[in-house]
């Protein structure tokens, strides 16, 4: 990996329009799957993926680069992905409570109850480290050459996210 | 290495990712710890877990082959960004009170609209909880911090919002421009010169720029104090700097000049309370129904909650409803200075649920309310406190609705499908859904079977007043069988109406028997935090006399075997008993009706259309997602497909299929029912 996010960015930025390609290649996996935890609907989730990707590049056509590319990007995602929620509460089945629609049991949502919760835990930065660990399978080294953060940055956060997450499953499974 | 350090390694032991001296201590303390070999498979365990649980979604390489190529179609705006700071009106600022004003200035340069969504161009403006850099129309926002938040709005003006604002840009709405409702705070307008009018919209009145400048305040109410100042009411001031405006204020129409400016005052009304009440005490959502028979009147404590296994008959209220895996914990209530207490845990991610009927549906000492003869229901709540990432609702549901939970399903009704189900579910009350932060209602009808319900929805979401929710209020609903209407009312005063003969008003509510629920829970915004919702007082009121529904229209109609084509609250829904079959082709052409409603500038010609299914018997799921779907020159858009129907569907002589179109999640001027011409058929 030759790049970091950043470089790609502000490559974007200065009018290489093949660089956001790469960078959207690259992402895409990462930003669905973050997705599809947030609004457990396929199609929602593409089309906010397909929706923070642009607003991103329509930022960086303005040269505003974010200096840590991959966590803003999932800010804006979470963002696309709320509003995607709220139309469809407006216009498409919206239950009072998520047990009473059948129809959410086999939501994306319900295979990953326990994980989209202990998300929660995470901070955006370690959120970021573990999808690039287990959606892209990506050693600490490759990580840190993608967020342009050096490994040991990159192996504490993916420790952090570990703990955190092996607290909040042990808490669930005593509770 | 110790025992505690050695765990904290043994994901990334396992994952490879540790440094050798490091894996060989994890090793070791593998070896000599008799522990060590049930931990290491709990962490295996776990990176399993993620592996699966975060696995590549599937289509992404698709996806982003669909976002690279839409790139060709979004040119980034490369404007410049203003950074002149406008000064507030002098004028204003003599008048001493600055809590509102908004100014529109004529600029003669205009810039470049973006349909949908508005900049954040400085300052801290929060959505949801959330700072944000963009704003799509229709979005509540406030204004963080210390200093002024510069928006550039999606016609090109831009708006400069003083601290403490909150305000819901609309952008182009209703016939205009641009809509701008100011809620609380204040700020300056900057107005592009075009077509079309620019309106700040207030609860007060509203000013409308006729190319102009001019400023706007609210000065909110004075309540008389113990120093018994003399108080006055709402407010509205505006101060006209250049051309004209017009002023609507208490239903009378004003223009204001060039150098004018006048402050409008609201007549001081009795402040409606949840006191508003007739002589015979009867609150006034009851008394305009007529239902004047007091049938719940309760003040719940902890006392009131059934024990499990209780003799269901001597309780009035239960722990947890029939829908509930398990039980809420039962420390979740307590009763506080006489106040049932029901509060939300964010370790255990579970909230109190307060039913009025037992969870397997059998008699409880509180009376149901019979539909037919109406009711009218009311809760008396207040929370902890106001963040909006809770859930508190107050609502209601019939005892016939069991969702087929091992008790008997009593809401399938005679000339429907076996198994077809339909009720009404009407929400009083869902803190922190609405769009203002204020009290939402929704009712809803409810069809299909198990595994597929779908619901006719109508609620109050994008209306509304922030309400403080630490002060006690009232949230009432009334159900009419006779005009199918429901009624929101808030500390006694009517909220909001549906229509009469509302589609989400089912006319068979009229055979079913509600019971009262107090759920607490959260949403997904944001931290989940602990907060407690009080509940002070439960009151219901009923009709005398009973009204009999006519014989059963409303059901599926299995007999149908003609295609129809109805719009459905956003959606276009095109009923093809005879055409659309499994393993069919299809090809769906829908004709746009205004392509320049639902087309945004780097989509020019290309929409995203979601095309879904479902039979009476079960929902289907998504026929087609057509991300990027170009519309011929004469505006007819066509969709090709096969009919998936998955081999599950037990009648799929009846298909719906609905599609949507979109051009941005939060512009609620993309409804299919506005976008979409009479044309949807089935062609192949």
């Amino acid at each position: 990996m030759n790049e970091s996010d950043f470089e790609l960015l502000r490559a974007t930025a200065a009018g290489d329009r093949d660089a956001f390609g790469r960078f959207v290649r690259r992402n895409t996996s990462v930003v669905l799957r973050f997705c599809l935890l947030q609004v457990c609907d396929q199609h929602g989730a593409e089309d906010a993926t397909q929706e923070a990707m642009l607003r991103l590049y329509e930022q960086v056509g303005r040269n505003r680069v974010p200096e840590e590319p991959l966590p803003w990007l999932l800010a804006i995602a979470r963002r696309c992905c709320q509003e995607f929620q709220r139309q469809r509460k407006r216009n498409a089945a919206r239950p009072l409570r998520e047990e009473d629609s059948l129809v959410a049991r086999h939501s994306p949502c319900n295979e990953v109850p326990d994980l989209r919760h202990a998300m929660v835990a995470l901070n955006d930065f370690e959120a970021v480290v573990l999808q690039l660990k287990h959606t892209k399978g990506l050693r600490c080294r490759q990580i840190g050459e993608q967020l342009g953060r050096p490994i040991g940055t990159v192996t504490a956060a993916l420790s952090r996210a570990y703990a955190k997450l092996r607290a909040k499953f042990d808490r669930e499974t005593e509770g | 290495m110790n025992s505690n350090r050695a765990i904290e390694l043994l994901e990334l032991y396992l994952a490879g990712e540790l440094p050798e001296a490091e894996a060989a201590a994890v090793e070791a303390w593998l070896r000599e710890d008799p522990a060590g070999a049930e931990m290491a498979a709990a962490a295996k365990g776990m990176v399993s877990q993620l592996d699966a649980d975060l696995r590549p979604p599937a289509g992404a390489d698709e996806l982003a082959a669909k976002i690279i190529e839409s790139l060709d179609a979004h040119v980034p705006r490369r404007t410049r960004r203003s950074r002149k700071v406008f000064s507030w009106a002098a004028g204003l600022a003599a008048a001493a009170i600055v809590l509102l004003a908004a100014t529109t200035l004529l600029l003669r340069r205009p810039a470049t609209p973006t349909a949908g969504s508005s900049d954040v161009l400085s300052g801290n403006v929060v959505v949801d909880g959330d700072q944000t850099a963009t704003v799509s129309d229709g979005s509540a926002i406030s204004v963080a911090g210390d200093t002024p938040a510069v928006i550039r709005l999606t016609d090109g003006s831009q708006a400069e919002l003083a601290p403490a604002t909150s305000a819901v840009l609309h952008g182009r709405a209703k016939g205009l421009r641009q809509l701008v409702e100011l809620v609380q705070g204040g700020g300056t307008f900057r107005v592009e010169k075009a077509n079309g009018d620019f309106r700040v919209v207030t609860k007060l009145g509203s000013v409308t720029a006729v190319g102009t400048e001019f400023s706007v305040r609210i000065i909110p109410p004075q309540d008389p104090g113990e120093s018994g100042m003399k108080m006055h009411g709402a407010m509205l001031a505006v101060a006209v700097l250049v051309g004209t405006v017009q002023v609507e204020f208490g239903g009378k129409t004003s223009v204001l000049n060039g150098g004018e400016n006048r402050v409008f005052a609201e007549d001081r009304r009795t402040p409606a309370t949840a006191g508003s009440r007739t002589a015979a005490g009867v609150p006034a959502g009851a008394a305009a129904l007529g239902y004047t028979m007091k049938v719940i009147d309760e003040h719940p404590t902890t006392a009131d909650i059934a024990p499990d296994n209780a003799n269901h008959g001597n309780y009035k209220w239960f722990n947890g409803s029939w829908w509930d895996g398990r039980r809420p914990a039962t420390n979740l209530y307590s009763t506080v200075n006489g106040e049932l207490a029901i509060s939300y845990d964010p370790t255990t991610d579970r909230g109190g649920c307060l039913i009025g009927t037992p969870r397997d549906l059998s008699k409880g000492a509180l009376p149901l309310l019979d539909g037919s003869k109406g009711f009218h229901i009311e809760f008396d709540t207040r929370l902890s406190d106001n963040d909006p990432n809770h859930w508190p609702a107050v609502w209601v549901m019939p005892q016939e609705h069991s969702g087929g939970s091992g008790n008997p399903i009593n809401d399938v009704y005679p000339g429907d499908p076996a198994g077809f189900e339909r009720w009404m579910e009407l929400d009083v009350d869902e803190g922190g859904l609405a769009k203002s932060g204020g009290a939402m209602c929704s009712v809803l009808s409810w069809t299909s079977h198990g595994g597929g319900y779908r619901p006719d929805t109508s609620n109050n979401w994008a209306t509304g007043e922030a309400i403080d929710r630490t002060q006690v209020h009232t949230f009432g609903a009334s159900y009419d069988p006779i005009k199918r209407q429901v009624t929101s009312w808030v500390d006694g005063k009517q909220k909001w109406q549906t229509p009469v003969n509302s589609s989400s008003v089912p006319e068979i509510a009229a055979r079913q028997h509600f019971y009262p629920i107090l759920s607490v829970w959260r949403q997904d915004k944001g931290t989940h935090k602990a907060y407690t919702m009080y509940v002070s007082g439960v009151r219901a009121y009923a009709g005398v006399r009973a009204y009999v529904p006519p014989a059963n229209t409303a059901g599926a109609k299995a007999s149908d075997k003609t295609d129809t084509l109805t719009a459905d609250d956003g959606w276009c829904v095109l009923t093809c008993p005879k055409t659309c079959t499994p393993g069919k082709e299809f090809e769906i052409k829908l004709e746009l009706k205004d392509l320049a409603k639902v087309t945004r500038n780097w989509k020019a010609n290309k929409l995203p259309v979601h095309l879904w299914w479902s039979s009476k018997e079960k929902f289907g799921g998504y026929l087609g997602h057509f991300a990027s779907t170009e519309v011929a020159q004469d505006g007819m858009l066509t969709l090709k497909g096969k009919f998936q129907l998955n081999g599950a569907t037990a009648e799929a002589a009846y298909v719906q299929v609905q599609a949507y179109l979109t051009d941005d999640w939060g512009n609620d001027k993309d409804k299919a029912a506005d976008c979409m011409g009479p044309k949807m058929e089935v062609v192949k």
